[in-house]
Formats: C-alpha cells, sequence, structure tokens
C-alpha cells in the first residue's frame, strides 16, 4: 500500500506538489488527471524516489521510498519522456534492466515483446514514438513489479496497441495485485481502465473518488411538468446544478437513483429521464461544488466570499 | 550503510565505456609498438655509422618522455570516459531513470567510477605489456623494469587525480559545457591561486623563499603540473617520484567530495549549470577572481617595488577582464540574459574580495619586509639552502646533518648581512636560505651572505657534527685522476699526484680534513680536483669529483706546489718587464699566508693602468723586505703572476713567477698596506 503524508516540491519557489496526502491500496488502478503544470509527473516521479520531497514523504508498505532500493525494487515507473542507453537495442536495455531489477523476467520480455511484435535486437532510436512507448511498457512490466507508474501512458500509441496495453496490464492487476498509478490530461483515457480517480491541481489533490462511485451517485435528470414549477419543488434532493428552459429542467442530482427516480416519478411530471453522466461532466459538476469554475481545462477557484 | 558498489552499474557502465575504453587501448598500443620500433631504427642507424665504435649502442628509454606521452593520452581519455559515463546526470529523462532504479546514490556512484577505473588499468596494462613485449623482441631496445612500472604507477595516480577532479565537476554541474568549465576550475583554480599568491610575495618580499613552497605546488605535489612545465620547457621534477603519492591522495580527496555532493545532489540539477544559484554563483566568483587576483599582484609590485606605470595599465586590463569573465561564465553556461542581469547584482562582493585581498597581501608583504635579524633574540639560525661550492660536497650528505647555527659571531654576521641588505647589493655574496629562531618563533628568509660568512657558517656546522666520518680521500684511490687549478702553472701529471699525496700525507698528520675542505675562497691557493668513475649499474658510468682547497691551512702542499710550479723569470726580470714600453698586461694572485691575516687576492693590470705603480710598489716591497720562505714562516705572502708582453721582434710573449717570500715585520705591514690600496682602486679578477 502507498501512503503519501503531507507531500510537497518546490522547484525554484514553485510548488509543484502541494501538501499531497492520499492512501493508494494495494491491486488498485489509481488514475491521476490535471491540466498542464498540475503536478502530476512531479508527483510521480516523488512516489518513484526520484525526487526527495521537501515536506512530507512517501512510504510503500510503511517504508520511505527514497534511496531504499528494496522498495524501488517493487515499482517500475515508465516516464512520459523515454530514456534508453545510446544506440542499445530492447535486448540490451533488457541485460541492463536484469541487472538492477532482482525480479526481471527475461522470458516475460520476450513473450511480451512477441505480442508487441517487436524486434529486440534492433536498436531503440530507429523506433517510432510509439513504439518507444511500447518498449519501455513492456520492459517495465517484466521487471514483475508490485507497483507500476505510469505518466502520459497512451500517448503516442494507435487505439489497438493502447487496447493491448490496457490489457496486459489488467491481467498483471488481476493475476499479480499489481497496483498501477497512470496519469493523462484526458479523462476518457483513464475512464475504462481506472477504479479509482484524483484530480490534481495547481500541485494539490483536489478531488479524489472510486470511478463507480462516481459515475454512478451522480446523475442527470431531464424533468418537465405541466403546471409551473421551479426549484424548490426540489427540495430535499442534493442537487449539484439546476437549469431550467421553458418547463424543462436540467438537473444534476447526487444520490441513489432508483430511490430519486422513485420520488420522482410520483411527482407525476410530464417528462421525466434519468441520464448518466460521463466522467468528464461528473468532474465538472464535483469541481463547481468545490467552488471551481470550469473555463475549457482550466480551473479557477471562485471567489465567493 | 553498506558501501559495496552496485555490480549491475558497474557492468553496466563498464559496457557503455567500451568504444572510447577500446580506443584508448588501441592507441596505447600503437604508442607501445611503434616508440620501441622508432627508437631501434634509429639507434640501428648510429650503430651502423659508428660500426667499430658503438656496436653495443643499446637505447634505454627515457622514462620522462614516455611519461609524457601516456599521460597525455590519461589526460584525454580518461576525462572523456568520466564524460560519457556521468552524461546521464545532463538530461533530465536519462537522470530521472538513473535515480528511479533500486540502487543507492553511493553505492551507484562507486560502481560507475570503477567501470572508470578499470577501463584506465587495462589500458596502463596494454601499454606497459606491448612495450614491455617490443623492448624484449628488438635487439637495440631496452627498458628498466623499475622504470616502466613506475610510469605505470605515475599514470595510474594522474588518472585516479583526474577521476577525482571530474567526479566533483560533474556532480557540481549539469551540463555537459559546464562539466568541463567547472572540472576545470576545480583542477586549476586552487593551485593557481596559491601559486599567484606565492608568487607575488615573492616578488614584492624578495627576502621571504618561495621556492620551496613553488616546488611544492608545482613539482614535488601534483604529476599533471610535472607534466605542464615540462611541456613548457622548465621544471625538472618529471624524473622524481615524490608527486606519486600527493596527486593520488588528491585526487582521491576530490572523489569523496564528489560523492558527497553526487548523493545529495537533486535529479531535477540536469540541464542545470550547477546544482544550485549559490554554487553557480561561488563558480563565477572563483573565475573571475583568477583574474583580478592577477591584477592585484600587478598592484602590489607597482606600490611595492615602485614599479612602472605600465603595471598599473596590466593591472587595469586584469580587472576589465575579471568582469568580463564574470559576465561570460554566467551567460555560457546559463545561456540567458536574465541570468546574467541577476548575477551583476553580485559584482560588487568581487570588487570587495579583490579589496581584501590587496589589503590582506600589503599587510603580509609589508611584516615579512620589515623583519629584523635581532641576535640578541636570536636562538640559533639554521642554513637550509645555499648555492655554494662549500655545500656541494659529495661526500657530506647535507640533508643528515644538524645544520643549526649556535655561534653568536656567525649569527652576527648573518644577520648583519640580512638586516643591511643594501651592502651587499654591489658585493660578491652567495644566496642562502635560513630559518632565524627568534623569541620562539621561526623565520625563514632568503639572505645573500659573504663568501667568508658562508664558509664560516660551512665550517661550524661540519665541526658540530660528529657523524662526519671524513672518508672523503679515501675512496679517490690511485687510479683516480687527478687536476690541478693553479694560475698558469701546467704540472707534469707525476708532479700533481705527488702534490695530491702530500696534501693527503697532511691532512692525515694534521687531522683537519674538514678544515681543509672547507677553506674559504678567499684564503684558496690552488685546488685540486681529484676525480673517479664508478658504475652505479651494469649499463652506466657516472663519476665523482671532489675538490681539495690548497691554502695556508696546508703548508707542507702548498711549498710543493710552489717547488714544481718553476717561474720563468727572475724577480728582477719581472718588475723590469712590468715597466717595460713592451709590456701588455698581467694577472696576479697575491696574498699572506699566516692563519691570522690569510687571505688571496687576484688582480688584473695593463700598461694603461692608472694603478700600475701601485702594483710596482708592492712587489718592490717584496723585493725589498722579503727573501725566499716556506708556507709556515711567520711573516709568509705569496704571488703567482703571469704578464704578457711584446719583445723586440713584436711577438706576444708571456712570463710567469711564482713564490713564498719570507717578510720582514715592516714589510709585512707595508704589503698589507700597499694590498689594501690597490683592492681600493684596482679591477678584480674574479
Amino acid at each position: 500500500m502507498i501512503n503519501v503524508e503531507g507531500l510537497a516540491k518546490t522547484f525554484d519557489g514553485y510548488n509543484a506538489v502541494d501538501n499531497v496526502t492520499c492512501s493508494i491500496q494495494d491491486g488498485c488502478i489509481y488514475g491521476m488527471v490535471g491540466s498542464n503544470g498540475s503536478g502530476k509527473s512531479t508527483f510521480l516521479r516523488l512516489l518513484t524516489g526520484i525526487y526527495k520531497p521537501d515536506k512530507g514523504n512517501v512510504y510503500i508498505d510503511g517504508i520511505p521510498v527514497y534511496e531504499h532500493p528494496e522498495v524501488k525494487n517493487k515499482l517500475a515507473f515508465v516516464p512520459d519522456d523515454l530514456y534508453f542507453v545510446n544506440n542499445s537495442s530492447m535486448k540490451r536495455m533488457a541485460g541492463f534492466y536484469n541487472c538492477v531489477y532482482s525480479n526481471f523476467d527475461m522470458d516475460r520480455f520476450r513473450s511480451l515483446s512477441e505480442t508487441f511484435k517487436l524486434d529486440i535486437n534492433k536498436s531503440v532510436s530507429t523506433f517510432s514514438k510509439g513504439m518507444k512507448r511500447q518498449a519501455a511498457i513492456i520492459l517495465a512490466v517484466s521487471s514483475r513489479p508490485q507497483y507500476l507508474l505510469l505518466d502520459e501512458t497512451f500517448d503516442g500509441l494507435d487505439p489497438v496497441m493502447r487496447n493491448l496495453v490496457k490489457n496486459v496490464i489488467c491481467q498483471d492487476v488481476e493475476e499479480n495485485n499489481m497496483t498501477v498509478i497512470m496519469t493523462s490530461h484526458s479523462l476518457r483515457e483513464l475512464e475504462d481502465t481506472c477504479d479509482q480517480l484524483a484530480l490534481l491541481h495547481k500541485g494539490g489533490l483536489v478531488l479524489e473518488s472510486d470511478i463507480l462511485d462516481l459515475k454512478t451517485s451522480l446523475f442527470k435528470i431531464q424533468i418537465a411538468f405541466v403546471e409551473k414549477y421551479d426549484r424548490k419543488m426540489f427540495e430535499g434532493f442534493d442537487i449539484l446544478h439546476f437549469s431550467k428552459h421553458g418547463s424543462v429542467s436540467n438537473i444534476i442530482m447526487r444520490g441513489d437513483k432508483e430511490a430519486v427516480a422513485e420520488h420522482l416519478r410520483a411527482m407525476k411530471p410530464a417528462i421525466l429521464d434519468i441520464l448518466p453522466l460521463t466522467l468528464e461532466e461528473v468532474f465538472t459538476y464535483e469541481m463547481e461544488t468545490l467552488g471551481y469554475v470550469f473555463n475549457s481545462e482550466i480551473f479557477e477557484k471562485e471567489d465567493r466570499s | 550503510m553498506k558501501f559495496r558498489p552496485a555490480m549491475g552499474l558497474f557492468k553496466e557502465s563498464f559496457r557503455q565505456l567500451k568504444i572510447v575504453g577500446i580506443l584508448g587501448c588501441i592507441i596505447y598500443a600503437l604508442f607501445g609498438i611503434m616508440v620501441p620500433i622508432g627508437a631501434n631504427i634509429s639507434v640501428r642507424s648510429v650503430a651502423n655509422n659508428y660500426a667499430a665504435a658503438a656496436p653495443q649502442t643499446i637505447y634505454v628509454f627515457d622514462v620522462t618522455y614516455m611519461m609524457i606521452a601516456s599521460a597525455v593520452i590519461a589526460v584525454i581519455i580518461v576525462p572523456i570516459m568520466m564524460l560519457v559515463a556521468f552524461n546521464f546526470l545532463n538530461k533530465r529523462n536519462s537522470c530521472d531513470f538513473y535515480h528511479a532504479i533500486p540502487v543507492k546514490r553511493l553505492p551507484a556512484f562507486i560502481g560507475i567510477i570503477m567501470a572508470v577505473v578499470l577501463w584506465t588499468i587495462i589500458m596502463i596494462f596494454v601499454e606497459t605489456f606491448t612495450i614491455s613485449i617490443m623492448c624484449g623482441i628488438l635487439p637495440k631496445v631496452r627498458v628498466e623494469c623499475g622504470s616502466i612500472m613506475v610510469t605505470a604507477v605515475k599514470t595510474f595516480a594522474l588518472a585516479l587525480f583526474f577521476i577525482g577532479v571530474l567526479s566533483a565537476g560533474i556532480s557540481l554541474s549539469g551540463t555537459l559545457f559546464s562539466n568541463i568549465v567547472v572540472s576545470g576550475i576545480i583542477m586549476f583554480a586552487p593551485r593557481f591561486m596559491v601559486i599567484a599568491v606565492i608568487n607575488i610575495i615573492g616578488s614584492a618580499a624578495e627576502c621571504y623563499p618561495v621556492g620551496g613552497i613553488m616546488s611544492a605546488f608545482l613539482d614535488r605535489g601534483n604529476i599533471l603540473m610535472q607534466i605542464v612545465r615540462k611541456i613548457a620547457g622548465s621544471g625538472t621534477g618529471l624524473g622524481n617520484y615524490s608527486a606519486v603519492i600527493p596527486t593520488a591522495i588528491e585526487g582521491i580527496v576530490y572523489f569523496i567530495i564528489g560523492a558527497f555532493i553526487y548523493v545529495h545532489r537533486k535529479s531535477e540539477t540536469a540541464q542545470k549549470p550547477s546544482l544550485t544559484y549559490g554554487v553557480q554563483s561561488v563558480l563565477r566568483m572563483v573565475a573571475a577572481y583568477l583574474c583580478s587576483l592577477a591584477g592585484v599582484g600587478f598592484l602590489i609590485i607597482y606600490f611595492d617595488n615602485a614599479g612602472s606605470p605600465a603595471q598599473l595599465f596590466y593591472a587595469a586590463v586584469m580587472f576589465v577582464l575579471a568582469v568580463l569573465v564574470y559576465i561570460m561564465y554566467e551567460l555560457l553556461t546559463s545561456h540567458k540574459w536574465s541570468m546574467v542581469a541577476r548575477s551583476l547584482r553580485q559584482l560588487p562582493v568581487l570588487v570587495i574580495l579583490t579589496v581584501l585581498t590587496f589589503a590582506a597581501m600589503k599587510i603580509v608583504v609589508y611584516s615579512i619586509n620589515s623583519y629584523k635579524i635581532v641576535p640578541e633574540r636570536t636562538q640559533y639560525v639554521e642554513i637550509e639552502e645555499v648555492s655554494s661550492y662549500l655545500f656541494d660536497n659529495y661526500d657530506i650528505d647535507w640533508d643528515k646533518l644538524d645544520r643549526k647555527i649556535y655561534d653568536a659571531d656567525c649569527i652576527n654576521a648573518i644577520a648583519d648581512e640580512y638586516n643591511d641588505k643594501e651592502q651587499n647589493y654591489y658585493n660578491i655574496t652567495t644566496s642562502c636560505v635560513v630559518t632565524v629562531h627568534q623569541d620562539g618563533h621561526n623565520y625563514r628568509r632568503n639572505v645573500n651572505l659573504k663568501p667568508d660568512t658562508v664558509s664560516r657558517a660551512a665550517y661550524y656546522i661540519t665541526k658540530r657534527n660528529d657523524s662526519l666520518s671524513g672518508n672523503y680521500l679515501k675512496k679517490y684511490t690511485n687510479n683516480s685522476y687527478v687536476d690541478l687549478d693553479f694560475s698558469q702553472a701546467s704540472l707534469e701529471s707525476s708532479q700533481v699526484h705527488a702534490i695530491y699525496d702530500c696534501i693527503k700525507e697532511e691532512i692525515e698528520e694534521n687531522n683537519n680534513l674538514l678544515d681543509v675542505i672547507m677553506t674559504e675562497y678567499s684564503s684558496t691557493i690552488g685546488t685540486l680536483y681529484i676525480s673517479y668513475m664508478y658504475q652505479p649499474d651494469a649499463f652506466t658510468q657516472d663519476y665523482q669529483q671532489q675538490r681539495v682547497p690548497i691554502s695556508y691551512k696546508t703548508p707542507k702542499t702548498l711549498d710543493l706546489l710552489i717547488k714544481y710550479a718553476k717561474s720563468t723569470v727572475s724577480y728582477d726580470e719581472y718588475l723590469d718587464i712590468i715597466h717595460d714600453k713592451g709590456f701588455e698586461s698581467a694577472t696576479m694572485s697575491v696574498g699572506a699566508l699566516p692563519a691570522d691575516k690569510a687571505f688571496i687576492s687576484q688582480y688584473w693590470f695593463d700598461y694603461s693602468s692608472r694603478n700600475i705603480d701601485l702594483y710596482y710598489n708592492l712587489m718592490k716591497i717584496i723585493g725589498k723586505y722579503g727573501k725566499k720562505g716556506c708556507a709556515t714562516d711567520d711573516n709568509a705572502v705569496i704571488i703567482s703572476t703571469c704578464a704578457y708582453y711584446n719583445d723586440t721582434d713584436s711577438d706576444e710573449k708571456d712570463v710567469t713567477l711564482y713564490g713564498i717570500y719570507s717578510l720582514s715585520d715592516e714589510g709585512m705591514e707595508l704589503f698589507m698596506k700597499a694590498c689594501e690600496e690597490i683592492n681600493k682602486s684596482s679591477m678584480y679578477l674574479d
């Protein structure tokens, strides 16, 4: 289990990560989303022990990560900016990984390379961007990590390869209880794969929740009545957003969907539709309740004083 | 914490350095093959030309040049290996990768360094092996096993130095350019600063001996400095081994510093000029300070030595250069004008440092120059270094002697000659380095001593040391070659040997070997040079030479010398010649022999001399008040002279006159006065 307590990291006066506290259970796929410069990559590097925290600490199974090789041996990190030894082939890099990671599985490496149809004897510098990312993921996964950290995981991968990567990751999670932490600036990428989601903004952890909870606890209601009505009619419901155009209202509501639906039917509306929300919409409305105004992809906390 | 290097990283780094390492091995192998072949060809041609004379000619490798070549290769290849091995620190992605793998930083650092060290050892082995094989195969070339091993050790020590310096430089910086610049600053700046300060003090305070300190920093202390000086054409220390351990230790110290910095270095330093802005500021300041230090030097010399305005100009140039270096350093390392602008706020610090340095050095120079030796408060004076033949004696190991002088007269003489430096300016003096133990403190100074003071000091030192056994002349057997230096006299070989036998006998009889060896120059009449050949090893021949002065201390030998040195004219004939219009010139040695007034003076005069009458007068005194005598007479004087004149045929001829004469008391008094008058007005010979 990963425990993060009061984690902070500053670069030249800029708070890249600002007092982040969270826990990541074993066996989950934890997604982190945030705008550019929100601190996702920095957070991952703190988790991996590349950066030393300025405040707080990261513990994996109770042991701090920084300068503890026995903990780092359980981690594998695939960064956004990949690195391979100059003019090396995948085989050569596998040799390097084999030297430093005690659990590196050469057979798995060869097997995955075949699956992804990558020539392990060819220089990685001749690979395309997507192929390099595949190579990096293969090497990371072949290390048999307990914790796999992926930064901008699917960047450069075609849809077929994305699915393949997802399958490989999910297989390890299922079979070996591997924990995966992946970051992206796109919710759609993470929606299908993750079971936990967190939102980082300006270095701080703004929102963290189970995806299923997020998706099922919020829903959109389109409702209309013959007689005149207003918002007061829906007192008692947990409303995040209410808008009325003519006689039709769009309401974003939190709660038990069945119970809410039954209650609304009892009010005998002319129109009643209960629609699921996309993850983006969920995030948008959740952020609004926290006081952040959604403007494209830039979140600004609204001053409600 | 375990300090075992990370073997995985060691193996990986070793592989990464393969190309550079193999290239280095090829270069070393080529060097090891081609140089002996070239030497063999060269020696063959010599042997062919002088077949009869030198059929057995063999070229013995000069270790010095072998060292330069092999070290130059190490100077280039080892830094390249370090830059390649640690290049990952200069890019964010590679730096992050290396910091993410499950290896602690210190073991990782050591593992990578070990890979560089191993390649260095391999290259040195390749060089040593190929040279040894080639010298074994080639008939005309030989290399001594001892010297080649020493060269290998010296090369390795130099490589360790570079590894240490670069490990510190690379750990401190985050780009390839700054790796090189910072390593260069670490390598040269401390040494340059010390050498500059020593040089400035030595120039402004000439009485302060900086030679030993300079030597420690230039020759004895570091192999790289030895090579630089050798390539620049100065310095002779490359052959000595004293720099091996200091060089290696210096490298290890830098390595430890580099390791400490590496362990604490942040991964985000990659692609930045240095660890922090503070470190960058310090490095920038150091680079600029080197120039301003030179400017301070010019100013110090100008003010203390009353130098020319040119030195003020040079100082101004160096200060401007310092500012330029300050700006350019920031610009070239950070590539940002904004950082340059920010750095200008710290420029006043450089100014303050420069002013403080100038003030400090002025105080030091003043303190040195104002020191006076006070004999009453001086416990002893120790002679450290002296460039005098009296201290240049193969049979006396001066380093093992206790060279402290407690004798009050000697101390007074040294004090006088140090405190009144002006008096020695026009006199013939010998430069010495002395340590004065005064008021419980030691003061080390340069002092120019008169020859008599030097000989007095030498005599006193040798007398104090009972360990000297005086075995000097015993090893000079009958097979030794003996030469004599006495005026214009030309003695036969048997006569010279007879003089040698006589002096040996006389010294044994009087048991005054040291006395004789240490005879001051001003009392020496003739000198025996005894040389003998010896073989330090099977292939080398060398010779040693011992000089034995003949003086009033060896009267029997002196008498024998005069007896053998036949005059070609009589006394009266000589007087006529120097008054004749055909007289050209003459050299004359004349002196008194009694121990209480012993001296020998040498003169030269010609027909145009204004004081020719003084010489004539001196000769008349001898003729009037003296008769043929011997060296042990109470008022014995000695004369040896050679005069050149044109006879009636206008051919230049020469005549010689030698003699020991015994004067009356009155004659002796007149003789001494006459010599004094000549001394005041004559030209001195030597």
